[in-house]
This record gives structure tokens, sequence and C-alpha cells, in this order.
């Protein structure tokens, strides 16, 4: 049911969001400006600022520190969601496993991450526990939205195959498999801002010299707030950047998942 | 009175990691140290792993030169590594009831709740005579004395609430007429939100200074509060199976710290541009707080008796502020100086501060 109408209106989607984004930003700039101007003391540092403190501390500085976080957040990522994608898997395979599979990921978010650090830290010390609280973090965001995707399959694609002769594997494969994709490349999404928060607090729990965390904490202790919010800022933004690249991937691989996922809400 | 529920969280906290400490060090009993200890040869006392109470900057510049130098070599380990700390850090005391590590730095604050609690360590020596806190202030409002605070906002975070409350005590100030809020960071005394807050003489003051702004401070070493900090701690089964080996590396320490005394510049350089070039520090600032540092560190008595020392007077002021904290603990249960003791009678000459 594609009419022209839809057809117009995806192709203006990708146009005017992007011009209003560009001036919601420059808009934010000006007013971060103005504010850090008017806020007494320089507790707030105006975007030069906090871009001058960015250049200041220079490549080597982000690059080393990013680094250290990166390596400890992506196998946290990858062991999450791989976990988290394996149990949704058998709740596909096996349905009755559903309630199970769902009370595990509200027990895994239940797990207040300040109470479990210090325990992490003496199991498994220093940047251990950085890359167990990314896949901690990543597993219960992953798991709840791929266990959606599980439920995913419209009844009406369901009957039709059987209607036709479709067997359990093929209703699987065509339908169900295919209908939950999108909700799996939604939770790798959703995933990426977990893991660095994960990684992030796992580095406040010390034991390491080298990271964003610590760089933070450094920064806090010596009162840089220009260098400790451009270090807030650049995470911000990598997370933001892996969300979307990751939500590329998947308009890419599934072009279905658009039309799935706005469809079935309109 | 707005704190309060931050406190209690942080409580729970608290517990859940003794807790966690307890059952470790259960594991960690039977798991069986090695009988290392009172060979008669060259000492040989291998890899030991020492738990730091914050990242590593100037506060630990004694223990880099001690490594870099080679005293800790020269004491007999074959390695030592140094773990960094952090905000939310494995408290040193639970890294050796757990046998993470063999000494970690606390502070008697830290420490005597612990051992009220279980914990089976105790302090063998203590790098600050006086403890940093101090409250600082801007000199456009200041706050130079404890009497200053009646009807100011003061800034205090969950972990110096005792502290904060026992200076109110000593001073007789009335606790209500201070209006305490959660601190987070220095920005709330410099947007107005708070009058002062309980910050560190080492860090706050000069950092704000180069912030552009004029701070003032009082110590609470200076009204009541006698609390030592940087102390160094180890396990009761440490003190006794391990004792040789504890007092060697009080013993490099000692001569680390010396050397770290004698030249603040090179102390600075370990700390900026080795042990924490990841941080790109600031060398003047880091230099500073090791120059505040060292007058924590280096008094009247620590000139005569050695470094790390404690005298009796201070021992007894210690366990004073302690009491008013909340914390009744003799000086046999929480400290144990007899291994420093036995440091500077084999080494008399450790005892001059360079």
């Amino acid at each position: 049911m594609s009419s022209t109408l839809g057809t117009l209106r995806e192709r203006a989607v990708p146009f005017w969001p992007g011009l209003l984004g560009v001036a919601g930003v420059l808009l934010l700039i000006v007013l971060w400006t103005i504010a850090a101007a008017v806020v007494p003391g320089r507790a707030l540092p105006s975007p030069a600022a906090i871009l001058q403190a960015a250049v200041d501390d220079g490549w080597g500085f982000y690059w080393t520190n990013l680094g250290a976080t990166f390596g400890r957040m992506l196998p946290g990522y990858l062991i999450g969601t791989t976990i988290a994608l394996a149990i949704a898997a058998l709740v596909l395979l096996v349905p009755a496993l559903d309630q199970v599979a769902n009370q595990v990921g509200v027990v895994a978010d239940s797990l207040p991450i300040t109470a479990i650090g210090p325990l992490v830290m003496i199991m498994f010390g220093g940047a251990t526990a950085a890359t167990f609280l990314a896949a901690l973090l990543v597993f219960y965001t992953t798991l709840v939205t791929a266990l959606l995707g599980v439920h995913a399959a419209k009844r009406s694609s369901l009957e039709l195959v059987r209607a036709y002769g479709g067997g359990r594997l093929t209703r699987l494969r065509k339908v169900q498999v295919m209908a939950a994709l999108p909700s799996v490349f939604n939770a790798l999404k959703l995933a990426v801002p977990a893991a660095f928060i994960g990684a992030l607090v796992g580095e406040y729990l010390g034991g390491i010299d080298v990271g964003i965390g610590v760089a933070l904490q450094a920064a806090q202790r010596d009162i840089m707030p220009a260098r400790t919010f451009a270090l807030s800022l650049v995470v911000g933004l990598l997370s933001l950047a892996g969300y979307l690249l990751i939500g590329w991937i998947g308009r890419a691989v599934l072009p279905w998942s658009a039309e799935t996922t706005l469809g079935a809400r309109r | 009175m707005t704190h309060s529920p931050r406190t209690r969280r942080s409580r729970v906290l608290a517990a859940a990691s003794l807790a966690a400490t307890a059952a470790l060090a259960l594991a960690g009993c039977s798991s069986g140290g090695s009988p290392a200890g009172t060979s008669s040869g060259p000492a040989d006392f291998g890899a030991i792993n020492v738990q730091l109470s914050w990242l590593k900057n100037t506060e630990f510049s004694g223990e880099y030169l001690a490594v870099d130098n080679g005293y800790f070599t020269d004491a007999g380990f074959s390695d030592v590594t140094l773990t960094a700390g952090g905000s939310g850090s494995t408290s040193a005391i639970t890294a050796v009831s757990s046998g993470q590590a063999l000494i970690g730095i606390s502070g008697p604050l830290q420490v005597a709740p612990a051992i009220l609690e279980g914990a089976e360590v105790k302090i063998v020596g203590t790098s600050y005579q006086k403890n940093p806190f101090d409250i600082i202030s801007l000199a456009e409002d200041p706050i130079p004395d404890p009497k200053a605070m009646v009807g100011k906002t003061i800034g205090v975070s969950d972990s110096n609430i005792l502290i904060f409350d026992a200076l109110l005590a000593t001073n007789d100030i009335d606790p209500d007429s201070v209006n305490v809020v959660p601190f987070s960071d220095t920005s709330q005394l410099t947007s107005g939100q708070v009058d002062g807050y309980l910050g560190y003489t080492t860090s706050g003051p000069y950092a704000l200074e180069l912030q552009g702004y004029d701070a003032i401070e009082f110590l609470l070493a200076d009204y009541g509060m006698s609390i030592v900090a940087e102390s160094y701690v180890v396990t009761d089964e440490a003190i006794a199976d391990q004792r040789e080996e504890i007092k060697a590396y009080l013993k490099g320490l000692i001569q680390g710290w010396q050397a770290a005394l004698a030249d603040p510049e090179a102390a600075t350089d370990a700390a900026v541009n080795d042990y924490g070039k990841d941080q790109n520090y600031n060398f003047e600032q880091q230099l500073n707080a090791f120059n505040v540092q060292a007058t924590l560190q280096v008094t009247p008595d620590t000139e005569e008796n050695g470094l790390f020392t404690m005298t009796p007077d201070l021992i007894q002021a210690n366990l004073d502020t302690l009491a008013l904290c909340g914390y009744d603990i003799t000086a046999e249960q929480l400290f144990d100086l007899s291994l420093l003791d036995e440091v500077y009678e084999e080494n008399p000459e450790l005892r001059q501060i360079q």
C-alpha cells in the first residue's frame, strides 16, 4: 500500500529533519554561549572554551583515553549482545521460555550497578570491571528489545504461510525471523550507549590508569570544568555516532525494517 | 538537613561492600598465604601489589621514586605493582582483606569502622600527620574558621559527613545553624550554590586560584579534628606471617619519600610525565599539591622520629576524634606501629629527613 503520498513523504523525511537538526544544534550553541556568560562564576564553560580545552589537550590525550575505554567497552558490548540474542533466539524456538527470559532480563536490570561494582572489582579487578559492567548494561536492553522482535510476527502472515502448507520451519524462516530482525538491530543500536555507560562506570571503580572515566575523575579533582565538559561531549558524540551507524547498517541490510517499525505504528 | 536520604544509601552501600569484604576475607583464608618471610639469606619477597587511595598523581610520588630508584628492588621485591584507586574504587581494606594487595592506603576514618565491623587489619604507619580536609570558601565571602560557618551553606559529600559533624560538635556549633548540602563539585562554590565546601587543602585552593578565584581555607586539623590520613593498612595475618616483607616495603617507601621530599620537581615529574602521563596533569598544579602535601608529612615530630611515625599524643588525639565521630576503638585495635619502629631501629640513618 505504498501510495504516492507515502513515497513523497519518505523522500521529504531525510531533508527536513537534517536541516532542523543543524538549526537545533546551532541554536543550542548560541544559547549555551549566552548561558555561559550569564551563569555566575566559571562553572559553565562556553562552547568556545570547551573546544579550546579539547584542542589544548590534543589528539594524543583523547586517543589514549578513548582507546582504552573503547577496548573495555567493545568486548562488553559483544558479550552482552551475544548472550542476550542467544536467549532471544532460544525463546523464538521454544516460546514457553518467554517468561523465564523476561525474568532473567529484569533480574539483570535490577542489580544496582554501584553495589555490584565493588564485587566485580574483587572478582575480576581493574579493566575487566568496565567490560563486565558494559556487558551487564547491554544485556538487559538487548534482551528486552529482541524479545519484542520475537513477538513481532503478524498472526495473519503466519496463518497465510500455514494455509499454503508451510511447516513450522518455513514459518520461522519466512515470517518470524524476518519480523524479528528489525528489533534485533534496534537492540544492537540501543546497546551502544548502554555499553559506554557501563564501561565509564566501571572505570570509576579504579584499578586503572587510563580511560575516559579516569580522565574525568582527574579533571574533576583538579577543577578543570572545560576539560570535563569536553570529555563528556566527546563520549556522548561517539555514543551517538555508534547508535546512528548501527541504525544505518540496519536500514541498509533490512530494507523492510523502516516499513515494519514505522508501518506497524501507523 | 537535606543529605539524609543520600547518606542512607551510602550506608547501605558501605554495608554491602563490608559484607563482600568479610566474605572474601574468609575465601582468602582458605587459599593460604605464601610462607615467605623470615629467611636468613638475602631477602626475596617476589612481586607484590599495593592498593593506592586515588589516581596516580603526586599523592604517591614517594612510591614512584621507590620503584624508579630501585629501593623496593633493594628491599627484596622483584616487582611492586601500584594499583590506582578512584571515586568508586575498591577500598584498601577490601583489597588487603581479599588478598589482592599486601598493603593499601587508607585512613583511620575508614579503617576504624571496618575494624569495629570485624575486619582484621591494622594501620602500620601514616604518611599525612594531619588530614588534608579543609573548608574552602571564596575571599569575597570568607569562612576563615568554624564559627564563620554559622548561617552559611556548606557542601559536604556523604563520605565526609561524620568528620564534618564532629567538627561542629568539637567547636560547639549548633548543627541546625549550618545548612549542609550534598557536595559534588567545586562549581557549586563558584556558582554561589554553597558558601564553602569540605575539600582537600592539597588540591582545592590552588586549583581555584588557577581558575581565577581568590580562595581561602581553614584546616579541620587546626580545629580539633586530629585524624591522620594516607595511612598504610595491612591484615593482621600479614603482620604475623609476612612481617619482614612489610618492614622491607616500609623501608623502601621511606627511602622513596625521602627522595621525593628532597626533590619536589623530580617527584612531580614522575607523577605528571610517567605514572599519570595519560591524564595531562598541569605540572605547576601538581607541584603545588606536592608542596602542600609535604607540610602535612614533614612536622617537628616526623623530623625527629622519622616519616610515617606517630607519637603517642597523636595516636591519642586520633582516638579522641574517632570517638567524637562515634567510633570507640583502642590504639591496640587500630594501630601496630611496632614494624615501623623496628625498621628505624635497624636503619637509624633513615630517621633523618633529607
